[in-house]
């Protein structure tokens, strides 16, 4: 149990909220609303599992929510001028890696950090979807972009199935694959990883890269959910986005991630807004727990972290 | 001299710190008296670090006791030190790199205006003057501390002892990245302390400053207390032999060797702010050394090789072919490894394991099924293959790099360095700050290598290293080779005085 804990340390919350859950309300324990749950966890956890890379890197993306924005309105008006469900929605990921790759050029090449960089991209990216939409809505009707959200392949919505197939790949990537442990080194000591001849810049840009097109698809799940682009949405995700891999128990420094983490993360975030929808909670309260929440998880680690170094400020050294 | 019979200052007794699983230190006792210069030696694990915390207010122990001034002593934060006039200074400075030096010396304790609260710069930057010159250095209190050196930065830390009337100062490692120059001034600092009645309690690897400046010195072994003796009644060779708890012979000597093929040639080389005209050439079996006071160009002429400076003039050649690297990547490809000067800074990756901080360089080797995936029993491979080559102590492949002990940290570095399987090895002070146990283990590991035909270029500013290991050595001044000592024309004086002069010596031809 307590390995459990260790590896996990949000299970026991999740139970906790669960239990509360289905104590309290009559409707929470009902496969429909389990999986309304699921829904809105596996689309929140696939651009959440992009930004665990990003955090393992040392670094973060605050551009997400207006990639969002963009990506939907551009798959939107190019259904409505059109093109094929298939190219729209290659040309909205397109667009999404451009703006990573514009985030990793500018973070790398030209020396911003990575909270200026992306957050000037935020407002900039943000601008160009509405310059683009013209402030209007882009009202689509497409099977294959509703497919992404409300299909059901086997009886499984699609995000729980999408979601499933990113934290596999994540996972394997991270704990599996050279770029993930490069992506650990760079967050561990950059200059060491710099030094060890690894490919820093090139590690840095390809995560930018990542993110942004995670970025681009959660704007493409967004459209298929409401069946529009528009130049307001997205707002605020990129909190989101690092809110689940924070929760999870990524840690900000960089160095370790975890990707089991982050996918609980998306499960206890979703789950706590959808008990609070059905205790009638307004949104403004939502947000506030969400607030709470975020500084319960980190005050724990920070407590833990306290606790650990009144003692050894590092580990020991091992005895010889 | 002082009388040691004297009242103590500072007595510990039984002191005992226990951490999960391991026991750092285990009834310690230990006592300082006014006006001593008190050094406290042993190897990397002994304890020293463990107790300076405790002095320091950043670990409690689990018993014992300290007595400051025959009263009873129980720091719980580092403020309750500074407090009761005990300064430590740590290997690594708490300093603001922005601030100037005053502003750093009297950081909380600013002068200000007792009406409108405004900070008063004039007599902050004059009273840190003040204390400089009691240290008899001068040091410009409105200046950064970014733009300062470390020798300078160090300096700044003890002014800052001072500032609180430290009764007590106490050193970790000061000197571990001065220069021979700075090195003689921060012991006249030390002395100058000891003359205006207080106590330092000196902790150093290098035996020779602790026979120069300290009075007393206490020797520590795995966490206990060995012996505590006047340095009048010891010599180096005893106290090596207290550390280690074996003898040890104190320093590798090599046979020459004669060298195969040119490995690497440096031909004029110029780059970075430093380098100038930089002609050098190693050969397959070789270990060439490089030495010069700190600021010669030493960390410039590695980096160059390594491909992290780029070449503004001249060219290399890499086994006769022409070699430009355009970055570290390029310069691992070629079979080049790579020790940095800074463990900490540039060298473990702190939250991985040590099987990955190994292999984090050869990671296209151990990719199996697919061929993109990592293959864990390569990696393991290679962890095995390491830790018995290298004698790597660790509990297993899983271990964090930051719970080894730094001799231990280095020769995980070692591995990494190695592991590309490379034809030449460029090693940066390869083992600053590592015990004399790890040290011998280290010399014997770079003669093995060169055994197997690696050519080897070696920075370093211990000179008994520099020169008992090396086959040649070039001297660095000003970015600039002024000396190439083979055979009995390697001895310290030779390196020194090209160092430092200037004047050239070249007992062959700069190419060999």
């Amino acid at each position: 149990m307590t390995a459990v804990m260790r590896k996990a340390p949000l299970l026991l919350p999740l139970l906790g909220v669960l239990i509360v859950l289905s104590v309290t309300t009559d409707s929470f324990l009902t496969g429909a609303n389990i999986e309304n749950v699921l829904v809105a966890a596996g689309i929140v956890a696939v651009p959440g599992l992009a930004m665990t890379f990003c955090l393992a890197m040392g670094e973060f993306d605050l551009s997400i929510g207006s990639t969002v924005s963009l990506a939907g309105v551009v798959c939107c008006s190019a259904i409505i001028a059109g093109q094929p469900a298939a190219v729209a929605m290659a040309v909205a990921l397109a667009v999404g890696a451009a703006i990573g790759l514009a985030n990793g050029l500018v973070i790398t090449k030209l020396g911003v950090t990575p909270f200026i960089a992306t957050l000037a991209t935020l407002v900039i990216v943000r601008g160009l979807s509405l310059a683009y939409s013209d402030g209007h809505d882009q009202i689509v009707s497409s099977a294959a972009l509703k497919y992404l959200v409300g299909g059901r392949p086997l009886g499984v919505p699609m995000p729980i199935v999408l979601a499933v197939f990113a934290t596999a790949a994540a996972w394997w990537t991270m704990n599996r694959t050279r770029f993930g442990r490069w992506v650990c080194a760079v967050g561990s000591n950059r200059e060491a990883a710099r030094v060890s001849g690894l490919p820093v810049d090139r590690i840095r840009i390809a995560v930018y890269v990542l993110v942004g097109v995670a970025g681009g698809f959660w704007g493409l799940l967004i459209s298929s959910q409401l069946q529009k682009g528009n130049g307001q949405l997205g707002m605020g995700f990129e909190l989101d986005a690092i809110t689940v891999v924070v929760i999870g128990g990524t840690a900000l420094l960089g160095g370790r991630a975890s990707i089991l983490g982050t996918v609980l993360g998306a499960v206890l975030i979703e789950t706590i807004r959808n008990g609070l929808n059905l205790l009638n909670t307004p949104p403004a309260y939502q947000r506030i727990s969400v607030g709470l929440l975020l500084i319960a998880a980190l005050a724990i680690k920070g407590i833990r972290r306290a606790e650990a170094t009144t003692m050894p400020a590092t580990a020991p050294e091992v005895a010889r | 001299m002082v009388d040691s019979s004297a009242p103590a200052l500072l007595r510990v007794d039984g002191l005992t710190v226990e951490f999960p699983g391991v026991r750092a230190l285990d009834g310690v006792h230990f006592d300082v008296a006014p006006g001593e210069v008190h050094a406290l030696v042993g190897e990397n694990g002994a304890g020293k670090s463990t107790l300076l915390k405790v002095l320091g207010g950043l670990h409690r122990p689990s018993s014992g006791t300290i007595h400051l001034a025959d009263r009873l002593y129980r720091p719980r934060r580092p403020a309750d030190a500074t407090h009761a006039g005990i300064a430590v200074i740590y290997q690594e400075f708490n300093l603001y790199p922005d601030l100037t030096v005053a502003e750093n010396v009297f950081s909380g304790r600013e002068p200000y205006h007792p009406f409108h609260r405004g900070i008063r710069y004039a007599e902050m930057n004059r009273k840190a003057a003040a204390l400089f010159a009691t240290l008899g250095v001068s040091i410009d209190p409105t200046a950064p501390v970014s733009s300062l050196t470390v020798s300078e930065q160090q300096l700044v830390e003890i002014a800052k002892a001072l500032s609180v009337d430290g009764r007590i100062i106490v050193m970790d490692e000061p000197t571990a990245a001065l220069s021979a120059d700075e090195v003689t001034r921060l012991l006249d600092v030390v002395r100058r302390l000891r003359a205006e009645g207080r106590s330092v309690i000196y902790v150093s690897h290098r035996l020779d400053e602790v026979f120069a400046v300290a009075d007393r010195v206490t020797v520590l072994r795995d966490g206990r207390h060995v012996r505590t003796t006047d340095l009048s009644a010891t010599s180096s060779d005893e106290l090596v032999r207290l550390m280690v708890g074996r003898d040890v012979s104190s320093m590798f000597h090599r046979d020459d060797v004669a060298g195969g093929d040119v490995v690497l040639e440096l031909d004029r080389v110029s780059a970075g702010r430093r380098l100038r005209d930089v002609s050098i050439v190693v050969r397959a079996g070789e270990i060439v050394g490089i030495g010069g006071v700190a600021g010669a160009g030493q960390p410039e002429l590695s980096q160059v090789i390594f491909g992290a400076v780029a070449v503004k003039s001249g060219r290399m050649l890499l086994s006769g072919e022409p070699y430009r690297p355009k970055g570290p990547n390029d310069a691992m490809k070629a079979g080049i490894g790579f020790l940095h000067e800074d463990r900490k800074a540039a060298g473990i990756l702190p939250d991985l394991s040590v099987r990955h901080n190994l292999t984090i360089s050869v990671l296209d080797r151990v990719r199996g099924l697919l061929g993109r995936l990592l293959s864990p029993a390569a990696e393991l491979g290679i962890f095995d293959t390491f830790r018995t080559r290298l004698a790597i102590r660790t509990t297993g492949p899983e271990q964090l790099i930051g719970q080894l002990s730094g001799g231990n940290q280095q020769k995980v570095l070692f591995g990494r360095a190695l592991a590309p399987g490379g034809r030449l090895l460029v090693l940066n002070e390869p083992t600053r700050g590592v015990d004399i146990g790890a040290k011998v283990e280290i010399h014997h590991l770079i003669n093995e290598i060169t055994a197997d035909g690696a050519g080897v270029v070696m920075i370093s500013s211990d000179l008994p290293e520099l020169l008992g290991i090396s086959d040649r050595v070039y001297v660095l001044a000003s970015g600039q080779i002024v000396g190439h000592l083979t055979g009995a024309d390697r001895t310290e004086e030779n390196v020194m005085l090209c160092a430092t002069t200037g004047r050239r010596v070249f007992s062959a031809e700069l190419v060999a």
